[in-house]
């Protein structure tokens, strides 16, 4: 048995973790069809528990009123005689072809896909044609929703009703076909109007007027919250990507190229108790065909009770649009502040403001100011999104360590997925109830591994939390060397969270002598120091080579091996 | 004759304070004698050491550098327990600091659970005092909050200018002595750092060495 599979077992029977589950069980459908939907789940020993019988069923209900609801919507363009019609005719040839040769088989198929494309055009023109008439409609609505923007006009406010009562309403499916088709519409000014974002935001009815889109600038923003003196722009453009430093971590790319095939992120309307800033969730398609951004679609099930209900309006993004939306939203939060003083008084801001100029200022990248905005804006997205999650000192270094190997965005969500994917949100409970949890695995872990630097290290009077809070909560990035990060996350991509437990294994491995000679608390704590690199730029060696050879990396090189 | 009666002491000083206000850099100018601007947020807690001759006693000063966010506070049953005296940081150019030394300081008195919670010597440090704007919190201000507080001492400093570093900790750990002498009678050198956490480890420790040999026997 290896060390990873000792440590995976002990993962599940853990009475601890079946206790820290169990207070969980409220969020576990949630969790279910998060882990289904991503498969590099599997290296987590954890995600097993979940896959309960139930919600298959679950899911099969889903599938059949989304199918019924479908079909209602699509149907209407185009008489149903005439569709049973050409459908029929078109099994009757394929039925046919079943008994001819190869080649007269071939034919066969080509007749059905020219049936099809004949089919789908007639569709398309029928709609197009529809959509000319019922634009002149339209005009009036837009008339009215000058007037007075606080009313919704008619064909927004069918986001509340069921899906049955739209299908009565005709006028109804017509307008949302024209709402489809409005991005390809030419006029500037309707397209202005009729952006599927604009409409989300008046269908929730919280946003009084849309703003025009900003572009994300930090301009304003830094001139009044960060130090003056960090210079703007990077000498070496090539350092800002951290490809003179750094190895990439491969593992992101390939993450990133699975999510492409499951555009999962929905843009939804909120609960008004809430603050009013719409926010992402993560929501499964269930339909086969693959929908595009924009798309609008009536939502099919409750998973979030709080947030969507049956028949409410949703529509897909990409999650680089969500970030960029939530960007946006951020940016509103503070242009309603109209003084620093004002701002003072936010104290989750206020938290973030003083901790992002000093992450990881002991490297020469960190010391411009792109770097420290992208870090910035991630942490201010992080504070809109709002999953339960507070902010603590420590996620900064997360967020930096993932900053500097791929784009903003990605950043952003592999950060999200680190927390909700790989349950680290367990870390940040109020009072660091679930840190504590995580020492104590680590302590079992020490005792039974290696009894006589645990029974030492407990004699002199060390507690855990002494040093475990600084791993866990940074999960590593504050306290292992910045160039050798890319490693871990390498690793914990493709095996998960025993590398976690492995790492530490290792550093006890390596300190296992020089900790077994310490007579103090205050040696055996700097001993653990005497891994960290130099924390001010002062005192870091500057330049590759420096990084390379250090003495700190090479030992790290071995633990991470 | 005169190297034994320089015993050594050890002597536990917690620094507590808002975020960002510069007690890392108030301890590291202390123990290195420099200053740099950029440190990481501390999480958790960290630790340093210095060595000084006071009143012709080495003391050996743990100086214990902790976490400024709100949400570490529940920590400080780990860190703060066994403490000889503590002091408070506030940013001078930052009055929120200021208002918030209330809090910390019953923090302490509810975490750490010193035994005499109305004389435990606490010292109040308002640092970056080189700052000087105009609209730095007042010395008047901050002396009346101490005096309110049951007659605490204050101190101005500031770790860039270098200025009254030294004597702000030469006096916290002055006090720290006059409180050990009240309390402790008179220990070995390192019993006196062991007796003060809770010892059931110990015992734990010689079981382990124990149960093999045992086993050996049979």
């Amino acid at each position: 048995m290896s060390t990873i599979d000792k440590i995976k077992s002990r993962r599940v029977t853990n009475r601890g973790l079946n206790k820290k589950y169990a207070n969980l069980a409220e969020h576990k459908v949630a969790r279910n069809t998060k882990i289904r939907s991503t498969e590099w789940h599997k290296g987590k020993s954890v995600s097993l528990k979940y896959k309960s019988r139930p919600f298959k069923s679950f899911n099969r209900k889903i599938n059949k009123l989304s199918k019924s609801i479908r079909n209602s919507v699509r149907a209407i363009p185009i008489k149903k005689n005439n569709l049973q019609e050409r459908r029929s005719s078109v099994q009757a040839v394929s039925r046919n072809s079943i008994n001819l040769n190869k080649e007269d088989n071939r034919k066969g198929h080509e007749e059905i896909e020219a049936m099809e494309t004949h089919y789908m055009t007639a569709k398309n023109n029928n709609l197009t044609d529809k959509i000319h008439k019922s634009k002149s409609k339209l005009d009036h609505n837009e008339d009215k929703l000058e007037k007075n923007p606080f009313k919704p006009a008619k064909f927004i406010s069918f986001g509340n009703l069921s899906p049955k009562r739209i299908y009565k309403d005709k006028g109804a499916i017509e307008r949302r076909a024209v709402l489809l088709q409005a991005q390809t519409a030419e006029d500037d000014e309707k397209r202005n109007k009729f952006t599927p974002l604009n409409i989300a935001r008046r269908v929730s009815t919280i946003h009084e007027s849309p703003p025009g889109k900003r572009k994300c600038d930090l301009d304003d923003l830094s001139s009044r919250m960060l130090p003056k003196n960090i210079p703007n722009t990077t000498r070496d453009h090539q350092m800002a990507n951290g490809k003179k430093y750094f190895s990439r971590v491969k593992s992101f790319e390939a993450y990133f190229n699975k999510i492409k095939k499951q555009k999962i992120m929905t843009y939804t309307k909120i609960s008004a108790s809430e603050r009013p800033i719409s926010k992402a969730l993560l929501f499964k398609i269930i339909s086969n065909r693959q929908k595009q951004e924009g798309d609008l679609i009536f939502c099919k099930c409750e998973k979030h009770p709080e947030i969507f209900q049956r028949g409410d309006l949703m529509m897909y993004f990409s999650r680089k649009r969500v970030y960029d939306e939530l960007l946006s939203c951020a940016y509103k939060t503070f242009d309603t502040y109209k003084s620093i003083d004002d701002l003072e008084k936010n104290k989750r801001v206020m938290d973030i403001v003083k901790d992002v100029p000093r992450t990881f200022s002991n490297y020469e990248i960190f010391n411009y100011h792109e770097m420290i905005a992208k870090v910035f804006r991630i942490l201010l997205v992080f504070l809109e999104y709002k999953n339960g999650v507070e902010y603590y000192q420590g996620m900064n270094c997360i967020v930096g360590a993932l900053a500097i190997h791929t784009e903003e965005s990605k950043a952003f969500w592999l950060f999200i997925d680190l927390l909700e994917g790989y349950n680290l949100d367990d870390a940040y409970k109020p009072n660091l109830e679930g840190c504590a949890l995580f020492t104590n695995e680590i302590q079992q872990m020490v005792s039974k591994k290696f009894k006589k630097v645990h029974a030492h290290i407990t004699s002199i009077g060390i507690s855990y939390e002494m040093f475990c809070v600084n791993w866990v909560i940074s999960f590593f990035c504050s306290y292992m060397p910045l160039h050798m990060i890319p490693i871990f996350f390498e690793n914990f991509h493709k095996k998960g969270w025993p590398v976690f437990y492995k790492v530490i294994s290792n550093i006890f491995k390596t300190l296992e002598k020089s900790l077994l000679k310490c007579q103090d608390i205050c040696e055996v704590l700097e001993v653990f120091k005497s891994l960290k690199y130099p924390d001010t730029s002062d005192l870091a060696p500057s330049g590759s080579k420096l990084y390379k050879n250090c003495r700190i990396t090479k030992k790290w090189k071995a633990i991470l091996k | 004759m005169e190297k034994k009666k320089n015993k050594k002491v050890f002597l536990k000083v917690v620094i507590i304070g808002d975020s960002g206000v510069g007690k890392t850099s108030l301890i590291h100018r202390y123990t290195s004698t420099r200053f740099l601007q950029d440190f990481k947020p501390t999480i958790g807690a960290e630790f340093s050491n210095k060595e000084v001759v006071i009143n012709g006693k080495t003391v050996v000063a743990q100086i214990w550098d902790t976490a400024g966010q709100e949400r570490y506070q529940s920590l400080g049953i780990s860190f703060y327990r066994g403490a000889d005296c503590c002091g408070i940081v506030f940013d001078r150019s930052d009055h929120s600091s200021f208002e918030n030394l209330d809090t910390w300081k019953n923090a302490f008195l509810k975490h750490g659970a010193p035994k005499e919670e109305g004389t435990f010597p606490f010292l109040v440090i308002g640092n970056k005092s080189d700052l000087d704007d105009g609209s730095l919190v007042k010395e008047r201000d901050a002396q009346q909050w101490c005096a309110d507080n049951g007659n605490l001492e204050y101190i101005e400093t500031s770790a860039k200018d270098n200025t009254s570093v030294e004597e702000a900790f030469t006096k916290l750990i002055e006090k720290g002595m006059e409180r050990e002498k009240v309390n402790l009678v008179e220990l070995p050198d390192r019993m006196s750092q062991k007796n003060k956490t809770v010892n059931l480890q110990r015992d734990v420790a010689k079981d382990v060495n124990r149960k093999p040999q045992k086993k050996k026997c049979c």
